[in-house]
């Protein structure tokens, strides 16, 4: 095992920056989120988790899908950066919703070509969470804080260094890269990789069984139970947004003379909007349908089509939702209302 | 598809076809700008594709050609108030715009050889039922099918799409061609009466027939239990929905009916199909 000390970890990040951009959680207007960094000073070190989903990095929030010169008629594509990309300080759970939106994003082979581009230029460099929130439920959903699955390295925060393993051929690497900074973990540390390991595990406090649930949800659409839980639901689509496996989007385009730049921004399920035909028709024109269709899709339609649970146990809707709406105790009366 | 699903192909508008008396319907015939586009526009009945009006967006709309008309492209538009169609009814011939696709699945044309054909259509929801017929009688696949029977209404004379074509289908001895109208005129000497009543007067039993039924939600809803009446299995009743639609491709997430998403499983379903959907459409 091999070690990088706390008061090495700038000219490790140093070493990065020469070869990589470096993108880190930083602090902007008053939240940590993942930001290209200049300078190793800038990084978050002390978070239990971004504030946005560092999925943004792959599947920003609005981009250009290509532009229009009026006169010529032909549909130009924005270049794309060429220098490799590191995202250093990734939780695991964020680093395992993108293994959830690839297979969005490749499905059936189609694949999209934006978000593929910057996800094959990008090593993930993952911190495990040795101090997890009290929203965290990432145990409950086939992962933990010291998931591996996802990464390309491995952080652990030892008391004085980082224990750092390589995961992936990417990773290995990096790995060499800097190996002029790492030193062999002694005895202790290892013993104390361990404990913490174990440690955070048991700090996952809140538990939630979904054994079977998506089974039960097949034959749940026109239960009762969804009368229940959008009555306290504003609609602002706050989890949608902050959702690192949420990946629904639009598409329109903005006109200025004789260029036009097709764009696509983030879009939400929570919104009237989403589904509204231009007949005026509207599929799902309550709240409660609209409810609905999150959890579903995340628990059920996302399991029958892709074979996994679109949620990895994050909490970030949880902490974030204005009216308290906690998507734990909607799985555990799911699981418990009689189906 | 090119290698990058969100491109559209350039296209320009050869000829716009106003279809009826409301003046909200019409039929833009487009060619590719590059032939080697055309090549790659490889589809079948059924299928749509998303039409670009530079600097107002894409909408889905079905393909009204059939893949035997070469050279043209054809989609049948309804102005319904949206940004794109109404664009789009603005244009005149000449002007460039763009097409992504073949988008979705198909109208199951090879798995139907020689079975009876049944087309129901009602309104402006002809569109894709004119692709499949219009590929079904080309002197290449006519053989392949035994009785093709034809039932398309609209609310008023005025308002039936593709009236030269329906002539033409008339005269022909190999189709068996119902036009009917929800309210006659002064003029009307065809049928009345709803789509529904006429396929339930002329469909008397299954007899190894195929159909496919496109049109308002009330016609469909009401059609179907005539063609389950007549002895159709659900497997063979076919129709295409429509969603709001963005990439076209199963990514932006919104035109799911439960686990289904209309533009990559449809639009195309078995009223089997839809049995075992959510009624959330």
């Amino acid at each position: 095992m091999k070690l990088i000390k706390k008061n090495r970890l700038k000219d490790f990040l140093n070493t990065l920056m020469n070869y990589y951009d470096v993108f880190a959680p930083v602090l902007k207007h008053k939240k940590i989120r993942f930001q290209k960094i200049s300078t190793p000073e800038e990084v978050i070190l002390e978070y239990s988790n971004t504030h946005n989903k560092p999925t943004e990095l792959f599947f920003p929030q609005c981009e250009v899908l290509f532009e229009v010169d009026l006169k010529e008629n032909i549909p130009e594509q924005p270049p794309k950066p060429d220098k490799p990309v590191i995202v250093f300080g990734i939780r695991p759970c964020d680093a395992r919703s993108l293994q959830i939106l690839d297979k969005v994003f490749h499905w059936d082979g189609v694949d999209d070509p934006y978000y593929f581009a910057r996800r094959n230029n990008a090593i993930l460099i993952v911190m495990g969470c040795t101090e997890p929130r009290s929203t965290c439920f990432c145990t409950s959903v086939g992962s933990g804080p010291m998931d591996h699955n996802g990464a390309d390295l491995f952080l652990t925060e030892l008391p004085e260094a980082y224990a750092i393993e390589p995961v992936s051929e990417k990773g290995k690497a990096v790995f060499e890269q800097v190996n002029d900074l790492l030193e062999d973990a002694t005895e202790g540390e290892l013993k104390s990789l361990a404990e913490l390991t174990r440690r955070a595990e048991q700090m996952i406090d809140s538990e939630v069984n979904l054994n079977g649930l998506s089974d039960k949800l097949r034959g749940m659409f026109d239960h009762p139970v969804w009368d229940e839980f959008h009555l306290s639901c504003i609609g602002c689509g706050t989890c949608t947004y902050l959702c690192p496996t949420c990946h629904c989007f639009d598409i329109l385009d903005e006109k200025k003379g004789n260029y036009v730049r097709r764009i696509r921004f983030w879009d939400c399920c929570m919104y009237p909007y989403f589904t509204l035909q231009s007949s005026g028709h509207n599929p799902r024109p309550t709240q409660k349908q609209r409810v609905r269709q999150r959890v579903m899709h995340k628990f059920q339609y996302f399991v029958e089509n892709f074979g996994e649970i679109a949620c990895v146990g994050c909490g970030r809707c949880i902490l974030n939702c204005p009216v308290n709406l906690d998507i734990r105790s909607i799985l555990k009366r799911l699981m418990e209302v009689k189906g | 598809m090119g290698i990058n699903p969100y491109t559209p192909y350039p296209v320009t508008i050869k000829r716009v076809v106003v279809e009826n008396e409301d003046k909200d319907i019409k039929s833009f015939e487009l060619v590719f700008t590059n032939p080697e586009h055309e090549k790659a526009f490889n589809y079948l009945p059924g299928q749509f594709a998303e039409i670009s009006v530079w600097g107002y967006g894409e909408c889905p709309i079905g393909m009204a050609s059939s893949p035997t008309e070469k050279g043209i492209l054809r989609f049948t538009v309804k102005k319904t108030g949206g940004v794109v169609t109404t664009a789009l009814h603005n244009l005149q011939p000449g002007r460039q715009i763009g097409v992504r696709g073949p988008l979705g699945n198909s109208y199951p044309v090879n798995e139907i050889k020689g079975k009876n054909i049944f087309i129901i259509g009602g309104g402006f929801a002809f569109t894709t039922l004119r692709s499949l017929l219009t590929y079904l009688i080309h002197p290449d696949n006519r053989n392949n099918y035994a009785d093709i029977t034809v039932i398309y209404g609209a609310r008023s004379p005025g308002e039936l799409i593709y009236k030269d074509e329906i002539a033409l289908w008339q005269q022909r001895d190999d189709l068996n061609v119902y036009i009917t109208v929800d309210k006659a005129d002064e003029h009307w000497d065809g049928l009345e009466g709803f789509v529904p009543t006429i396929a339930e007067q002329v469909i008397k039993s299954w007899d190894n027939g195929v159909a496919f039924v496109c049109g308002p939600p009330i016609m469909i809803k009401f059609t179907i239990p005539v063609l389950l009446k007549a002895g159709f299995p659900p497997e063979l009743i076919y129709t295409s929905l429509e969603m709001r639609m963005k990439c076209g491709i199963g990514k932006c997430g919104r035109c799911n009916i439960g686990p289904k998403y209309v533009c990559k499983h449809g639009p195309i379903f078995t009223f089997a199909e839809l049995q075992q959907l959510p009624s959330e459409y």
